[in-house]
């Protein structure tokens, strides 16, 4: 035993004595006294700080030769990362923190507004880009273009104020969907042949076949020719892939409302934008209101939605049957996951990634099609892709190795047509209106900073995804994104986007359900029980598409809703 | 051994020999998961995912350099978001668990000291204040706990939790007791005699007899405190211990600390220092909780 | 002269006893004071807590009646989760019973015995109570995720769920590990009791040809039946307080269907504002109510109808 106990603590001085040399997480770096500081915070999630310490770069450089204050010249952007920065918890702490501008995500927009703690940026968001907060500097912008300009009528409509202010910008656009392995699918030619060419199942059979028009339906479009257009398809080639041990699709174990969020992706996409915004506006006709069921089809009738009946797109839109629907198959054939990581505790959105990532490689482990994520997971996963290139060489890199988003498929063929996406997660940023009013235009300037279209590309080449602002890029720029990030790139500019907010006395009192990816999926189902997690709640215990729908319906009832508005 | 068990009058029977048997399945149960961890913990990433059960085929120390960078904990405090990290969680573990160990088996002492030496009426209402509190169920009183840990202004401080851990209720109190009861009156006489006060007879005399089993017990509540994360989640919010440290860590979603290897190592970080106390104080421990057996 | 020194005498020991009551009082001022405080007071508070409210925009507790008691009677009876909270916890403890304190007694008399890797087995049963649960349950939860699957595929090339992501064997699971890290404290205070039974008692009865059974069942456990009384107890006490560890597995996240009191309390509790005070008081008034009762009924028959020593 004493042998034992002398070998552990051979062990933990040589580890200690390494870890002399480690750099710690989350030091500021130290403040240099010639200069002004401007402190930034963003949350520590999976997009990083790269692209901030990269504006920093540029910012300071271009102010190096201004003082804001008295004894000192340029400013020193200080940036911190941490997890305390979002949603409520920033909310509480915010007006006694140091930092003056924010990047972060799960807020209650109007809730920051109504208790004054951000400051009025209506001028950064309404003057054009060449606009000089600073005094005395001759801006060298050549964008002429407001951020308004540049921003969608839904992040507008909801942002603006009834005063006309702005407070906040919208940060990052995110989305979950369908990863899938474009190397995989070319090697196994898993996409579907134009009608009437094709192996006896449809696919094609080598790479320069032509192929199907894709759930858009239009050949022309080829980013999504060849995926499945259709739920049917999707299983086509679910099966397909099962023919060639190839496990169809993984997620992670441990975040259910991943495959939640997923839904909500498949529920958009079925709505399309203007119906999906009933969900938030709760003014308009909702033409998919389920009102019954003629065997096991659905029967549908329009419907008059108000703040009064909100809860009926909630409870009987259609989307959300056919997605619960598409879930219901997906589960129903085990050789379309592997249960032991699907639905283990211990699978972490790491572990998936790393599964879906390693696959390829590894000839005892299963090689994976698809992966359900969030569209920022390349981040994440830098790791792993080091280690695979480390391992087999630079075309296992992030930078070669091909995914791509594949777009939901629509229910059958009568529905074919532009993908419409769910932005998720409330991403915002803002200046904390605790800022000293001689720092405010620094900060105003930051905030325009960050937004002009050089720094909305930098962003995009850097993280591989986008922020939800129209801006060019060129063609070179496009090269340079992983194949990842070029899979974004058509959809941000091919999709339409549902921007989840809406400003009235309902919405805005709930804010917390709609925004909660377990709590839109409140169901009673099997008696009086809660379930908010269709995955569990259908692999677990049997419960059916229909019986979870049913579920939606008595939870969103009106006596919830009356208590609610 | 095994003539041992067919000689006639052996100790071993067949139930023992069933025990035996599941004992070893036991010692199996628990030694080969631990083996397990502590093997993965040195694995690097794709190491790990091809072979989950094998042995490392290099060994990746950065897993523990990774878990210490990423030990830590962030707390709002007023103007700043501070960074606590693993050698302030140390800190904050040791002012805890040996402060709160001593001031628990020290008022536990006092107390088993005075109601046992000194024949008040008290002293008995004490003695079964002990007994009916072990037997009696009180559930879910934590929310008037902290209600009442606030209101006295000893949330989110260690020397509030060394006066909330410092009771005198429990099995501690009747080891003491036991022990104070059995020591004869001479040494107390003799003492008074020389002009001994009572303070100056229970710090130089009684304490003194009941050194071993005093540090035993502090022992076990160091031990008890040290692992204890619960506690320290709730009342210490600005002052993570290492155990609150650990839960952080094993439930964070940090890419850098998401995979099975370096979730492990950082757990075993954790574990080896205490493993340690343990191998060289294993026989005054055990032989301590040992003398806890209760007669009627 | 005499009288003088008696009452010398007298002087003295009224001193005496004065400085022996200074000296009580004084040292047990802080104990009781604390018991007053933390114990007698904390569960007043939480009794006047339970019939009070609390208005979130006066920041003020109020007086609000019985309606928490009938709020909490009527989600008893119509929500599922406390039904399963109820059905979880009785049967962790049932569980806990048979195989907990059971293996224990016979761990115990096992390394009472001094038999084949006695000293092995017991530092073994005892290292789960020095690792803090977070570590037992790290490393728990990856290998019946993740080794235990991959051992069995690897040795029969079949495919299975880790235990917890089996839904028919997650609260198996959960059971057995909190079964399977308990041993170690009650095991050594078992050894403790035996060890201090008379060794001259031992060995008469084998001297009359008592075999390892009916040693243990005749002598063995009725000189530690209140010790074994104890643990019972304090089992049957403690039947709604117990997590289940499920804190240290799944955090706030745990599935509702595997919830005991003692977790479902606990992770109300962490996240609970004032608003939410009253209503977990008031659970806990309840259950303390319901084990009360059942705890003394179950103290009083083991004590009438355990073993006698003679």
């Amino acid at each position: 035993m004493k042998k034992i106990g002398l070998f552990m603590i051979m062990l933990l001085t040589i580890l200690t004595l390494a870890a002399c040399n480690i750099d710690r997480i989350g030091e500021d770096e130290d403040a240099d006294l010639g200069k002004t500081q401007l402190y930034i915070g963003n949350f520590d999630g999976g997009y990083g700080d790269e692209w901030l310490e990269k504006v920093k770069v540029r910012f300071e450089e271009k102010y190096k030769d201004v003082s804001f204050e008295e004894g000192k010249k340029g400013v020193q952007v200080i940036i911190r990362n941490s997890k305390n920065f979002v949603g409520v918890t920033l909310q509480n702490e915010i007006q006694g923190l140091q930092q003056d501008v924010f990047f972060t995500e799960s807020v209650y927009y109007y809730d920051f507004v109504n208790q004054g703690l951000l400051l009025d940026i209506s001028d950064v968001v309404e003057q054009p880009l060449n606009y000089e907060f600073i005094d005395g500097v001759e801006n060298t912008e050549t964008e002429t273009l407001s951020i308004e300009d540049k921003m969608r009528q839904g992040h507008i409509d909801f942002l603006k104020t009834p005063d006309e202010a702005y407070y906040g910008l919208p940060f990052y656009e995110a989305n979950y969907a369908l990863i899938y392995d474009v190397d995989l699918f070319e090697d196994e030619l898993l996409y579907f042949a134009k009608d009437g060419l094709g192996n006896s199942f449809g696919f094609i059979t080598d790479l320069e076949m032509e192929r199907s028009p894709g759930p858009d339906g239009d050949p022309e479009t080829i980013y999504d020719n060849g995926l499945p257009a259709t739920y049917e398809d999707f299983f086509k080639l679910a099966d397909y892939m099962v023919r060639k041990n190839i496990v169809p699709i993984t997620w992670a174990g441990n975040v259910q409302n991943y495959v939640s969020s997923l839904l909500t992706s498949f529920w958009t996409d079925f709505e399309g934008r203007e119906q999906m915004m009933l969900n938030y506006t709760f003014d308009g006709t909702a033409e998919n209101i389920v009102t019954g069921f003629n065997g096991d089809t659905p029967v549908v009738e329009a419907k008059e939605i108000t703040t009064e009946n909100g809860y009926l797109t909630y409870g009987n839109q259609l989307g959300r049957y056919h997605a619960l629907s598409f879930l219901e198959q997906l589960l129903a054939n085990p050789s379309y996951y592997n249960s032991s990581l699907v639905f283990s505790p211990a699978q972490t959105h790491r572990d998936a990634q790393d599964s879906f990532l390693s696959g390829k490689y590894l000839s005892n482990n299963d090689t994976i099609g698809m992966l359900i994520d969030g569209t920022w997971w390349q981040n994440e996963s830098g790791n792993v892709f080091d280690a695979l290139e480390q391992a087999y060489g630079s075309d296992a890199s992030k930078e070669n190795r091909r995914f791509a988003v594949m777009p939901i498929p629509k229910v059958d063929e009568n529905h074919l047509g532009e993908y419409t996406v769910y932005e998720a997660n409330f991403s915002m940023a803002f200046v904390n209106a605790n800022i000293d009013e001689w720092k405010q235009p620094l900060a105003k300037a930051f905030m325009q900073f960050v937004h002009t279209n050089e720094s909305l590309v930098e962003f995009t080449k850097t993280t591989n995804t986008f922020r939800p602002f129209e801006y060019e890029m060129e063609q070179n720029d496009i090269d340079e994104l992983t194949p990842w990030g070029q899979s974004l790139y058509h959809l941000h500019e091919n999709a339409s986007y549902v921007t989840p907010y809406a400003y009235n006395e309902v919405y805005l009192k709930n804010i917390s359900t709609y925004a909660n990816e377990l709590d839109i999926w409140n169901a009673l189902v099997n008696g009086d029980s809660i379930y908010n997690i269709p995955s569990t709640a259908m692999f677990n215990d049997d419960v059916t598409a229909k019986a979870y729908f049913d579920g939606l319906q008595r939870f969103w009832n009106k006596t919830y809703w009356e208590d609610r508005i | 051994m095994i003539k041992n068990i067919f000689k006639k009058n052996s100790k071993y029977s067949l139930l023992t020999i069933v025990i035996m048997i599941i004992l070893i399945g036991y010692t199996v149960s628990l030694i080969y998961p631990l083996l397990w961890g502590f093997i993965t913990s040195f694995k690097g990433t794709l190491d790990y995912i091809s072979n989950p059960i094998g042995l490392p085929q290099k060994l990746a120390f950065e897993n523990y350099m990774t878990a210490y960078q990423y030990f830590y904990l962030t707390v709002e405090n007023g103007a700043n978001t501070e960074y606590i990290y693993i050698e302030e969680m140390i800190m904050n573990s040791l002012l805890y668990s040996v402060g709160g160990a001593f001031f628990a088996t020290f008022t536990a002492a006092i107390t088993a000291y005075a109601t046992a030496r000194f024949k008040y009426a008290f002293s008995k209402v004490v003695y079964w204040i002990v007994i009916v509190t072990m037997i009696l169920p009180i559930v879910g009183n934590l929310p008037s706990e902290i209600q009442v840990t606030k209101a006295l202004g000893l949330y989110d401080s260690i020397f509030g939790l060394f006066v909330l851990k410092a009771n005198f209720l429990g099995l501690y109190y009747l080891v003491f007791y036991a022990m104070f009861k059995a020591i004869p009156k001479d040494y107390e006489d003799a003492a008074k005699i020389d002009g001994a006060s009572n303070f100056q007879i229970f710090f130089r005399i009684m304490l003194p007899m009941a050194k071993k089993i005093f540090f035993t017990i502090m022992l076990i509540q160091f031990i008890t405190f040290w692992n204890d994360y619960q506690t320290p989640l709730l009342y210490l919010p600005t002052k993570p211990t290492l155990a609150v440290g650990l839960f952080n860590y094993s439930t964070s979603t940090i890419n850098a600390i998401s995979s099975t290897p370096v979730k492990l190592a950082g757990a075993l970080m954790v574990f080896i220092p205490i493993f340690i106390v343990f191998i060289f104080t294993q026989k005054r421990l055990m032989g301590g909780m040992q003398m806890g057996g209760l007669k009627e | 002269m005499e009288g003088n020194y008696i009452d010398r005498l007298k002087t003295k020991f009224k001193r005496e006893k004065t400085k022996n009551l200074l000296f009580y009082i004084v040292i047990l001022a802080f104990p009781i004071s604390q018991f007053l405080v933390f114990y007698v007071g904390v569960n007043f508070n939480s009794i006047l807590l339970a019939f009070r409210g609390y208005d979130i925009d006066q920041g003020k507790f109020y007086w609000n009646g019985l309606d928490n008691f009938v709020k909490v009677f009527n989600d008893f009876q119509d929500m599922a989760l406390f039904e399963i909270a109820f059905k979880n916890s009785i049967i962790a403890f049932m569980f806990g019973l048979l195989f907990g304190i059971l293996f224990g007694l016979l761990f115990s008399y096992y390394i009472y015995k001094k038999l084949f890797g006695h000293k092995l087995f017991k530092v073994v049963l005892f290292i789960p109570s020095i690792v803090s649960s977070i570590v037992m349950v790290t490393i728990f939860m990856q290998f019946v995720e993740s080794g235990i699957p991959n051992i069995i595929e690897q040795i029969f090339n079949i495919r299975i769920m880790g235990l917890l992501a089996n839904s028919d064997l997650t609260f198996t699971t959960i059971l057995f590990y909190n079964v399977w890290i308990g041993f170690g404290v009650s095991t050594l205070l078992y050894v403790g009791a035996m060890n201090s039974i008379n060794i001259s008692i031992i060995e008469s009865a084998q001297i009359d040809g008592v075999n390892t059974i009916q040693e243990f069942r005749h002598i063995i456990m009725p000189l530690i039946w209140p010790t074994f009384t104890q643990f019972v107890v304090v089992s049957v006490g403690a039947i709604f307080m117990n997590q289940l560890s499920l804190y240290a597995f799944y955090g706030q996240g745990a599935e509702v269907r595997l919830y005991s009191f003692g977790y479902f309390l606990y992770k109300e509790v962490i996240v609970a504002a004032n608003v939410d005070l009253p209503y977990l008081a008031t659970i806990g008034i309840i259950l303390t109510f319901i084990t009360v009762p059942i705890t003394l009924v179950i103290k009083w028959a083991l004590q009438k109808y355990g073993p006698s020593t003679e």
